[in-house]
């Protein structure tokens, strides 16, 4: 064992330049090693990419992650490239074809490769993947795979029968944001009760909480530009609204002298989208305005501001969303606007979140129609154009489709009784989910109520206890602003050059930038 | 402005004889032979392709834009056809003076300048951080092929970073020097280099008070007018034109259209190669249009007789139009719609 553990703290150096792991990371990575399934909850920024990627470095085999976001696939394989491991890669719907074939066919040359749910239930992947060695299984944002997980997608519910195709390679399933019903849920639809638990509090010592209410969008704003003349750090600010995030951030353009602000969401094309995050991650900006997309995993240490424009629509977004703020551990702020109309819009999002029963009605008529004539059914994006349903609600429908076995490899299978009864049980499934997204919304609404220690509300549906705050504690224990101050972002001031100043330094002509 | 005044370029272009859809393929550089043929019909050949990334909904926007300003005004009688206003008229002759449209040759450069113009930023963001000794960058693209393509070219380069980096800089500079400085500059704040990352196309907008669509649109029309550049003098820009070097002179014509033109000159005929390459005889026409269009040596003389020939192109120019739908109704019944296309295709070359 001493041997054992020995070897590992070499590893993490050798391969990471760490010199000592943080808190759950050795009791995972040992469990893995020794082909136990582990389910993992720790904080948000404490790390819990080492426990599948020290892993994945030093065994034989090959390791899968299941990762949710494009962004953040691209972002830890670049860190992990930067590292010098070189055989990962995010397999993801950028890739052309013929680049997506070519990763397939070179498939044991890999050790980590990153896939989203949705592509690793495409047969060609999976017959590749059936003949490697799979070791390890790693689902990151294991919420994700809860129906209770605030992103719920439908094909993380198919991971468990893919775990069994794979051969049954160990399992570690890694979240930062899982009450106790979302953990078990977590192992049910994995098929793993036995897994291992291993728990951390998840609350963030190093972060202060504070809500402030405001009348209306404009005082918002005006709360921006006053928070953002006073400090000068590194921050976020999350929007529910693509639209909203670009126009604040030409207001705050306009209006903030000495501040770069950029906006960054999921509509974006890909070399903007690494600008901007790159940008900020070297502090050439000082300001995004963001969705969600710029989320879960993004890891930049010394972020200390992180202000919502909008109400979160669950409180484990928000948890992830302001756990963006003070990797390094130093005090951050998480701020939270509202006003008393804002409870509208989340509601109307929601309600758009989830199909309807008129979409419902559409549907089954639809496919009767096509059972009658047709063999195969059209293709997805025929059939959303045609019912007029976005691409969540039909990935939605398809998946409780095939439950009931509607549809079969692509046939529709008509049997009136089923329907019937299948009809009864998916309507029973979208009022159960939008009653719980109502609930959900609720827990943030009271939270914004709340006159309690902030702290304390956030994170009592998670675990039982909390640790003190390093340093400030929230706006109900008594925030004190001027109390606050964090160091000011150190930023070199571009000259405006004129074009050809700028290419030269930028290509780096010229005696004044030679190595040494 | 700039895209406002592109499509309107293409209305104007098209003379009322093509719908909306048509622009919007156009400029997208759908590679449906249609497409391509209007290109060349309708002298839109530089155009073609200039915005890949341009959406249904944005262009449809804009299309509304300019009906709502009175600058298109729809064609009786034809749903989703549009003719300028006089005072569109104007306004493009105005915008010409405003915007190089000059720099474009879409239907030589549309996939070669995305290519081209990824290998130098990811050339120029990896010589510049190893020779500063930094290894940890975030790659600007992970597009396989660009990344593979620079990883060769780097190992030739490395160890010398600094040479490379001046080569590039002369380079560079006799380029943009034919450009007017704003287009210079716009060109080198995409650039991303050691511990600097390039602009956004939305951060470049708000520098240069343009829409994100025009920033686009520039950035397209500089790149092409410097592999044009490239290509006429290459021996000034070695570097360069081996970025560009294997891009350009594969004849754009598909591959599947390239083997049923192989069978053709072994002589098989049309119901042949349908059968034997198992496809639709509609698939087969497709591609000999095709060829027609690319290949000058090509005769479609056996493919539809003189007489026919000279029918079709005289209802061409009694009529006025490049319109499939119109010549076919205005000639004998017997010419089929893939004779028109043929001599449509071939015409270009006829003028
Ligand atoms: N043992 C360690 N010593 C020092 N730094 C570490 C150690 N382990 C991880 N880190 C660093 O901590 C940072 C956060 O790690 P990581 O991105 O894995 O967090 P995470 O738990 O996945 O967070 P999130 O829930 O937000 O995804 C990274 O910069 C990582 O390199
Ligand atoms: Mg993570
Ligand atoms: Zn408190």
């Amino acid at each position: 064992m001493q041997q054992h553990a020995l070897n590992l703290e070499d590893a993490l150096q050798t391969y990471f330049q760490y010199d000592t792991f943080r808190i759950g990371q050795k009791e995972i990575i040992q469990d893995v090693l020794a082909g136990k399934d582990v389910l993992g909850i720790l904080p948000t920024g404490s790390g819990k990419s080492i426990c599948y990627q020290l892993p994945a470095r030093i065994e034989e085999g090959l390791t899968i992650v299941v990762s949710p976001l494009i962004s953040l696939m691209i972002d830890q394989v670049k860190q992990l490239k930067a590292t010098n491991f070189k055989e990962v890669v995010a397999i993801n719907s950028f890739m052309s074809p013929t680049e997506r074939r070519n990763v397939y066919q070179n498939l044991v040359n890999y050790k980590l490769i990153y896939v989203s749910p949705e592509l690793l239930q495409q047969q060609e992947l999976l017959n590749r993947l059936k003949q490697i060695h799979v070791r390890l299984f790693v689902i990151d944002e294991a919420h994700c795979i809860s129906q209770w997980g605030h992103e719920f997608r439908p094909d993380y519910l198919k991971l468990s029968a893919t775990i069994k195709e794979l051969n049954d390679p160990t399992v570690l399933a890694l979240s930062a944001t899982a009450t106790p019903e979302v953990q078990s849920d977590i192992m049910n639809a994995l098929e793993k009760p036995a897994m291992i638990k291993r728990i951390y509090p998840m609350d963030r010592e190093n972060i202060a909480f504070i809500l402030e209410e405001v009348s209306n969008d404009h005082e918002k704003i005006d709360r921006l530009i006053s928070i953002f003349n006073t400090y000068h750090v590194p921050a976020l600010i999350y929007f529910t609204s693509r639209l909203a995030a670009e126009n604040t951030a030409s207001i705050l353009t306009q209006r903030l002298a000495n501040r770069d602000v950029a906006f960054y969401h999921g509509g974006m094309e890909q070399v903007d989208r690494v600008s901007i995050q790159q940008q900020f991650m070297n502090d050439q900006l000082d300001i995004i305005c963001c969705t969600s997309a710029f989320g879960m995993g993004i890891n930049k240490s010394n972020i200390r501001l992180i202000i919502h424009f909008h109400i979160p629509l669950q409180l484990e977004a928000y948890i992830q969303e302001v756990g963006r703020a003070g990797r390094d551990g130093k005090s951050s702020v998480g701020v939270l606007l509202f006003s008393q109309r804002d409870a509208i819009i989340p509601n109307h999002i929601i309600q758009n979140e989830l199909p309807d029963e008129t979409d419902l009605k559409n549907v089954f008529h639809y496919l009767y129609t096509i059972s009658q004539t047709e063999t195969k059914n059209p293709v997805d994006e025929q059939i959303e154009e045609q019912l007029q349903l976005n691409e969540n609600h039909w990935k939605f429908f398809k998946y409780q489709l095939e439950k009931h076995g509607m549809i079969n490899n692509n046939y529709i299978v008509y049997q009136e009784n089923d329907w019937k009864i299948a009809y009864h049980s998916i309507e029973q499934v979208i009022k159960q989910r939008m009653q719980y997204k109502e609930e959900k919304l609720h827990e943030v609404l009271s939270w914004v109520q709340s006159k309690n220690c902030l702290r304390k509300d956030l994170y009592q549906s998670f675990q039982s206890s909390y640790r003190q705050s390093m340093y400030q504690c929230c706006s109900n224990c008594g925030f004190s602003w001027n109390d606050w101050k964090p160091e000011k972002t150190n930023k070199t001031i571009e000259k405006n050059a004129d074009w050809k100043e700028r290419l030269k330094n930028l290509l780096l002509v010229g005696e004044t930038h030679e190595t040494n | 402005m700039f895209l406002e005044s592109i499509i309107l370029k293409c209305f104007y272009q098209l003379n009322g004889e093509r719908s909306v859809s048509s622009v919007y393929h156009l400029l997208k550089g759908n590679k449906s032979i249609q497409t391509i043929q209007d290109a060349h019909s309708y002298q839109l050949e530089t155009l073609y392709g200039i915005y890949r990334h341009l959406t249904r909904n944005s262009f449809n926007q804009k299309v509304s834009f300019l009906v709502e300003k009175e600058y298109l005004n729809e064609i009786e009688g034809e749903t989703n056809a549009f003719r300028l206003t006089g005072q569109a008229l104007s306004c493009l002759a105005e915008s010409k003076r405003q915007f190089p449209f000059e720099y474009f040759n879409g239907l030589r450069y549309n996939e070669t300048a995305d290519t081209f113009q990824l290998r130098l930023l990811l050339l120029i963001q990896t010589l510049t951080n190893t020779k500063m000794r930094f290894y940890q960058f975030i790659p600007i693209t992970d597009q396989i092929s660009v990344e593979q393509w620079v990883k060769q070219i780097y190992r030739k380069m490395k160890s010398n970073e600094a040479h490379a980096l001046q080569a590039i800089y002369q380079e560079l500079y006799q380029l943009l020097q034919l450009f007017p400085d704003k287009y210079a500059s716009l060109f080198v704040e995409r650039l991303t280099g050691y511990k600097t990352y390039g602009k956004s196309m939305n951060q470049l907008a708000e520098l240069t008070k343009l829409s994100i669509m025009d920033v686009h649109l520039l950035l397209t029309g500089i790149i092409h007018k410097m592999i044009q550049v490239i290509e006429t003098k290459p021996e000034q820009f070695p570097v360069l034109s081996f970025l560009i070097g294997d891009l350009i002179e594969q004849i754009p014509i598909t591959n599947s259209a390239n083997l049923t033109y192989q069978l053709l000159q072994k002589q098989y005929t049309i119901d042949q190669i349908a059968v034997m390459r198992n496809l639709k005889i509609n698939t087969i026409h497709d591609h000999i249009v095709e060829i027609a269009l690319y290949d000058t040596a090509f005769s479609i003389d056996h493919y539809i007789n003189q007489e026919k020939q000279q029918q079709i192109i005289d209802v061409i120019n009694q009529e006025n139009t490049f319109k499939l739908r119109d010549i076919k109704k205005a000639v004998h019944d017997d010419i089929s719609y893939f004779e028109i296309r043929l001599v449509l295709a071939k015409k270009k070359l006829l003028k």
